[in-house]
C-alpha cells in the first residue's frame, strides 16, 4: 500500500504539475437573486425554463423571479417536478419542456438537486441524447445554453461546479457528470434565502461543504489556489455553522455559510474530491438519504484511512478547526477527527449510517460501486476495495 | 484478490487529467469557433439574399417597423438600408392599401403598378406577405419582385392572340359587305390598341375623296366622305411616303398601302397610356390584313359576277339548242311517219300491178316492179329504224335491274330461231346483272348480237362470245364475233346514221341500228367503242355508266 501511494505520488509529481481553476461570474450578497433579470436580458433570454423543487414554488420565490423574468419581457415555463436527488427521467421531462416550449435558458433556484437537473437539461438541450451517455468525466461536446443558479443552500455549491450527480432510479444508483462544460454562467448567491431552510438542513448542507473543502484540501488535484479557497472555506463554515444552526435570523451568519460554501465549491470544482464522496454517492445511489448527512458520518473514518498519506494538510485543518499544537502533536488523527465530531456535535448531527438505516449486507455492493467513483482518482490513498469495505463496516 | 474493473495507471492518470479540466472537452469549451461559424453562416446567407434580385423585408408584426432588408429592396425603393431599417414601412409606400390588406388576410400575393420616376413609362412589383414567428415573435416577411418585364411579355402575348383572333375574324366575313368589314376592322384596332376611339379613311379610285369610317363614343359608327385636301395629318401622310406617325403618345396616324401607295388611313386617338411600338405594329399588320381582305373581296366579288354571265349565257344556249334539237326530233318524227302512207301505197299499188297484169306485163316490167316494191320495203325499213331512233332520243329511260346474261339469251335464242345456222356458239357470261332500261337494252342488244349474227354469216362456225370485265368501278360489257369485222379507219363512221361499211347486197341493213345502240348507251350515261380488223371479227365494248350512278 505504501507502494502504491509512492508510485502515484511520484506519477503526479513529474507529469501532472499544471492546474487549471475555472469558476463562474459571482455575485455575492443580499438581494443578489433579484439580479437575475438583468442577466436574463445581458444573455438574451427570451424564453427562460425555470429549474426548481415544489419547495422553492411554495416559498414563492420561483413567482419571484417570474415577475423579474416578466419585467424583462421574458417568457417563463417552470419545471418543478425535481426530487430530493435528481432522477434521469425528471432530467429528460425537462429537456423534453426546454425543447417543446422553445426556449432559449435555464434558470435554477433551489439546492443540489434543482440545479445538478437544470446542468442534466442544459447538457441535453444542445448535446441531445440520453443523460446517461455523459457520465464519467468529460463527455460533452457541446456548451449549453445559459444557465444561471440561484442556490438556497450553503452546501452542495453546484451553482460553482464541475459536478452534477444524477440518480439513474432504474439500477439505483447515482452517477456522477465531471465536466468544465457544466460550469454555469453565473452563481446569484443570496444568504437571506438561507433563512427559510430548515434548521436540520442548514447543518446537512453545511457539513456538505465542510467535506467538500477537506476533500479537496487534501485532493492530490490540489493547488495553492484551491488550497486558499478550502482552507478558508473551512475556517469560515467551522466558525459560521453552529450560529446558523442556532438562528436562522443571524444575517452574519448566514453570509459566512454561503461565502463558505462558495470558497468550499471553488476548491472541489477545481481540485476535485475524494474517499468520502466516492463512499456517499454509493450510500445514496441505494438510500435516499441527504448527501450532507451521509458524508459527515463518513468524513471521521475516511480522515483516519488518509491520514497517514496526508499528515501535513490534516493537522493544517485541525488547526482551523481550533485544534491546540500540542493535541495535534500527540495524535493528530484524534485531533482533526475530534474537532470533526464536536462540530457534529453542536449541530445535532451523531450516530452512525447504521442508525441511518444502512444495511451490512449492502457493503460489498456499495464498496464495488465506490471503487469506480471518479472522485477516488484524487484521493490521497488509492484503496483497494476490502479497504473500502471495512470503512463502511466501521462508519455502520 | 482482482478488483471488478481497476482502472490502470494510465486511466487513471487520464482521469485525473479530465477532473482537473485537462480534457479535450475542458480545454476546448469555448463559444466562439461556434460563433464564428454561426456568423460565416449568417454572412453567407446575407450575401445569398443581397445576390438574389427578390427584395425581402422582415417587418416586426405589432409595430409595422422593417427589421431587416436586403439589397434588391433598398433598389427597388431607391433607398439605402440605414434609411429603411427602423423605419414604418408604410412611410415608404405610395399606397399601403396592398399592405394593409395582406397583412389582414394573413398574407397572400398582389400586383402592384409604380413609376419609379414621374413620367417613366410604369412598372409592375409583385409583393407576397407572409406571417412567421421565430425566437418567440411574430414577423411579417414580404417578397417583392420586378415583373415588368414578365408581364410585358405575357401581355404582348396576350394581345398578339388578340389580334390574331382579329386577323381571322376579318378573314371570315363571307356575306358581310366591304363597309361592313371595314368597320369591324377599324372596330378590331380600337379594342386592340386600348383605343378611345377611331377614323378610318379609305382613298376613292379618284383620289380625291376619303370614305371615312368613324367609331366613336359619340355616335357610334358612321360613315361620309372627306375631300382630300392639302394640309391635313392624312394628306401629310399621303405626302410622305406613308410613315406613321404618333402623336405626342396620344394620337396615332397610319397608313394601309398597297404595291407602294397609300389605300387608307387608320387614325387612332386617346389611349390611356402613350401608344408604344407594339401597338403600332399591331394596327399596321391588321391594317395590312384589312387590305389584303378588301382586295381579295374585290377579285371574289368580280368572279361572281363574270361566272354568273357564263352560266347565263350556257343556259341560254343549252335552251336554244334544245328547242332546236326538239324541233329537229319532231320533224324527223311526222316525216317518217308521213311518208309511210305514201311509201304503202306505192307498194301497194306495185303488188297490185304485179298480181292483176303480171301476165300481160313484159317480164322486163315485172322485173322494174319488183325492184320498186324491195326498194319501197327498204325505205319502210329505214323509216321504221328512223322512228325508232326518234322516239328512243325522245324517251326517258326507266332504270330496273335485270340480267343482262338471260336477255342477251333471249335475244340470241329469237335470232336463231329466225334464221337457223347450223354451226353456232354462242358464250354468254352468268350472272351479270345491270340497272338500265330493259327495253333499251333489249333494243340494243338486238341490233349489235344480229349484226354479229349478220356479219358471220359467211363462216364455216359462228363463234360469238357476251361477257364483261368488271374494274369495281364501270363494268364494262363485250360482245365479240368472229364475223367480217370492218377497217378500223372507218371506225368513227360506225355510230352515225346511215352509215354503213359494207354494202347492202352483202350484209343488208339499214345504216341506223349501232346509231340507235350509240343513243341507247349514251342515255345511260355509259359509251361504247367496237375494234376490228376485216376479216378478223368485230369487238364492241360498252358501258352502262358507273355502279355510283346505276346504284349498284
Amino acid at each position: 500500500m505504501e507502494e502504491r501511494i509512492v508510485i502515484i505520488r511520484g506519477f503526479l509529481m513529474t507529469v501532472d504539475t499544471l492546474r487549471k481553476f475555472v469558476m463562474p461570474e459571482v455575485i455575492i450578497g443580499d438581494g443578489a437573486r433579484r439580479r437575475a433579470g438583468f442577466y436574463l436580458e445581458n444573455y438574451g433570454i427570451q424564453r427562460l425554463l425555470l429549474v426548481t423543487d415544489p419547495g422553492i414554488v411554495r416559498a414563492g420565490w420561483a413567482d419571484e423571479i417570474r415577475a423579474l423574468a416578466d419585467d424583462h419581457g421574458v417568457t417563463v415555463m417552470i419545471f418543478s417536478g425535481i426530487s430530493e436527488n435528481p432522477r434521469t427521467d425528471e432530467v429528460h421531462a425537462g429537456a423534453e419542456i426546454y425543447h417543446r416550449a422553445g426556449c432559449d435558458g435555464i434558470l435554477a433556484i433551489g439546492g443540489g438537486s434543482p440545479m445538478d437537473a437544470a446542468k442534466g437539461i442544459s447538457i441535453l438541450a444542445t448535446n441531445g441524447g440520453d443523460i446517461r451517455e455523459y457520465e464519467g468525466v468529460d463527455r460533452i461536446r457541446h456548451m449549453g445554453p445559459p444557465l444561471i443558479c440561484i442556490p438556497t443552500t450553503a452546501g452542495s455549491s453546484a451553482d460553482v461546479s464541475q459536478f452534477a450527480i444524477i440518480t439513474d432510479q432504474a439500477e439505483q444508483r447515482k452517477f456522477g457528470i465531471i465536466s468544465k462544460m457544466i460550469i454555469p454562467d453565473i452563481s446569484l448567491i443570496d444568504p437571506s434565502l438561507l433563512s427559510t431552510l430548515p434548521r436540520e438542513f442548514i447543518a446537512y448542507s453545511g457539513f456538505d461543504a465542510l467535506t467538500h473543502a477537506i476533500e479537496a484540501y487534501v485532493s492530490t488535484g490540489s493547488s495553492p489556489l484551491t488550497d486558499l479557497h478550502a482552507s478558508q472555506a473551512i475556517r469560515l463554515l467551522h466558525r459560521a455553522l453552529p450560529a446558523a444552526y442556532r438562528s436562522r435570523d443571524d444575517a452574519s451568519a448566514a453570509m459566512s455559510m454561503m461565502l463558505g460554501s462558495l470558497h468550499a465549491g471553488l476548491a472541489f470544482s477545481n481540485a476535485s474530491l475524494g474517499l468520502v464522496h466516492a463512499m456517499g454517492h454509493a450510500i445514496s445511489g441505494m438510500y435516499d438519504l441527504p448527501h450532507g448527512e451521509v458524508n459527515s458520518l463518513l468524513l471521521p473514518h475516511v480522515i483516519r484511512y488518509n491520514y497517514p498519506a496526508s499528515m501535513e494538510r490534516y493537522n493544517q485543518i485541525a488547526r482551523i478547526l481550533g485544534a491546540s499544537d500540542e493535541e495535534i502533536q500527540e495524535d493528530g488523527v484524534s485531533a482533526i477527527v475530534d474537532a470533526i465530531r464536536r462540530l457534529g456535535g453542536d449541530v445535532g448531527i451523531t450516530g452512525t449510517l447504521g442508525d441511518r438505516g444502512m444495511m451490512h449486507d449492502q457493503i460489498p455492493d456499495l464498496a464495488a460501486s465506490a471503487v469506480l467513483d471518479p472522485c477516488l482518482v484524487t484521493n490521497p490513498v488509492f484503496p483497494e476495495i476490502e479497504e473500502v469495505i471495512a470503512l463502511y463496516e466501521a462508519a455502520l | 484478490m482482482k478488483r471488478r474493473s481497476e482502472p490502470g495507471l494510465h486511466e487513471q492518470q487520464q482521469l485525473r487529467e479530465k477532473i482537473l479540466g485537462f480534457g479535450e472537452g475542458s480545454l476546448r469549451k469555448s463559444h466562439y469557433p461556434e460563433l464564428r461559424v454561426r456568423l460565416l453562416e449568417l454572412e453567407r446567407f446575407r450575401f445569398i439574399l443581397d445576390q438574389i434580385d427578390l427584395g425581402i423585408l422582415i417587418i416586426g408584426m405589432d409595430h409595422d417597423i422593417i427589421l431587416d432588408c436586403n439589397e434588391e429592396t433598398c433598389r427597388l425603393f431607391g433607398k439605402s438600408r440605414r434609411d429603411l431599417v427602423g423605419t414604418m414601412i408604410e412611410s415608404h409606400l405610395h399606397d399601403h392599401g396592398w399592405y394593409r390588406r395582406l397583412k389582414a388576410a394573413g398574407g397572400g400575393v398582389e400586383t402592384l403598378p409604380y413609376h419609379p420616376s414621374a413620367g417613366s413609362s410604369p412598372r409592375y412589383l409583385e409583393a407576397a406577405l407572409h406571417q412567421v414567428s421565430f425566437g418567440g415573435d411574430a414577423y411579417l416577411i414580404t417578397i417583392t419582385r420586378d415583373i415588368t418585364d414578365q408581364k410585358a411579355a405575357s401581355d404582348t402575348l396576350l394581345r398578339t392572340k388578340d389580334m390574331f383572333a382579329a386577323a381571322f375574324r376579318l378573314s371570315h366575313l363571307p356575306d358581310a359587305s366591304e363597309g361592313c368589314i371595314l368597320s369591324e376592322a377599324l372596330q378590331k384596332t380600337i379594342s386592340l390598341t386600348q383605343s378611345r376611339y377611331g377614323i378610318l379613311g379609305v382613298v376613292n379610285p379618284d383620289t380625291r375623296f376619303f370614305t371615312i369610317y368613324r367609331s366613336g363614343p359619340e355616335s357610334g359608327s358612321r360613315t361620309g366622305f372627306s375631300p382630300i385636301g392639302k394640309n391635313g395629318p392624312w394628306e401629310r401622310i399621303l405626302m410622305g411616303r406613308g410613315m406613321p406617325v404618333i402623336e405626342g403618345g396620344t394620337r396615332m396616324d397610319l397608313p394601309i398601302t398597297d404595291g407602294g401607295s397609300v389605300v387608307a388611313i387608320i387614325s387612332l386617338f386617346e389611349k390611356a397610356v402613350p401608344y408604344d411600338d407594339l401597338d403600332l405594329k399591331q394596327a399596321l399588320y391588321l391594317g395590312e390584313i384589312l387590305w389584303q381582305v378588301i382586295l381579295r373581296r374585290r377579285a371574289e366579288e368580280r368572279l361572281r359576277k363574270l361566272n354568273a354571265e357564263l352560266e347565263e349565257r350556257v343556259s341560254r344556249r343549252t335552251t336554244e339548242l334544245a328547242i332546236a334539237n326538239s324541233e329537229l326530233e319532231a320533224f324527223t318524227y311526222s316525216v317518217s311517219h308521213d311518208l309511210r302512207t305514201p311509201l304503202r301505197s306505192i307498194d301497194g299499188f306495185s303488188l297490185a300491178l304485179l298480181e292483176d297484169y303480171d301476165a300481160s306485163l313484159p317480164p322486163e316490167a315485172s322485173e322494174y316492179l319488183h325492184r320498186i316494191r324491195a326498194a319501197s320495203q327498204r325505205m319502210g325499213d329505214l323509216i321504221e329504224d328512223l322512228l325508232l331512233l326518234s322516239r328512243i332520243s325522245r324517251k326517258e329511260i326507266r332504270r330496273e335491274q335485270f340480267s343482262l346474261s338471260d336477255l342477251a339469251a333471249e335475244v340470241i335464242a329469237d335470232i336463231s330461231s329466225s334464221e337457223p345456222r347450223a354451226d353456232a356458239s354462242v358464250h354468254i357470261q352468268d350472272g351479270m346483272i345491270v340497272t338500265a332500261d330493259r327495253r333499251m337494252i333489249r333494243i340494243a342488244l338486238e341490233n349489235l348480237l344480229g349484226n354479229a349474227w349478220k356479219f358471220t354469216g359467211g363462216n364455216e362456225k359462228t363463234v360469238i362470245s357476251i361477257g364483261m370485265r368488271d374494274d369495281g368501278i364501270t363494268p364494262v360489257y363485250i360482245i365479240s364475233d368472229n364475223g367480217a369485222g370492218f377497217d378500223m379507219a372507218y371506225a368513227k363512221k360506225l355510230f352515225i346514221p346511215f352509215s354503213r361499211l359494207h354494202a347492202h347486197e352483202e350484209f343488208p341493213g339499214t345504216g341506223v341500228g349501232l346509231a340507235t345502240v350509240s343513243r341507247i348507251i349514251r342515255k345511260h350515261g355509259g359509251t361504247i367503242r367496237a375494234e376490228a380488223a376485216v376479216g378478223g371479227g368485230a369487238t364492241f365494248y360498252f358501258t352502262l355508266g358507273s355502279k355510283s350512278e346505276t346504284g349498284e
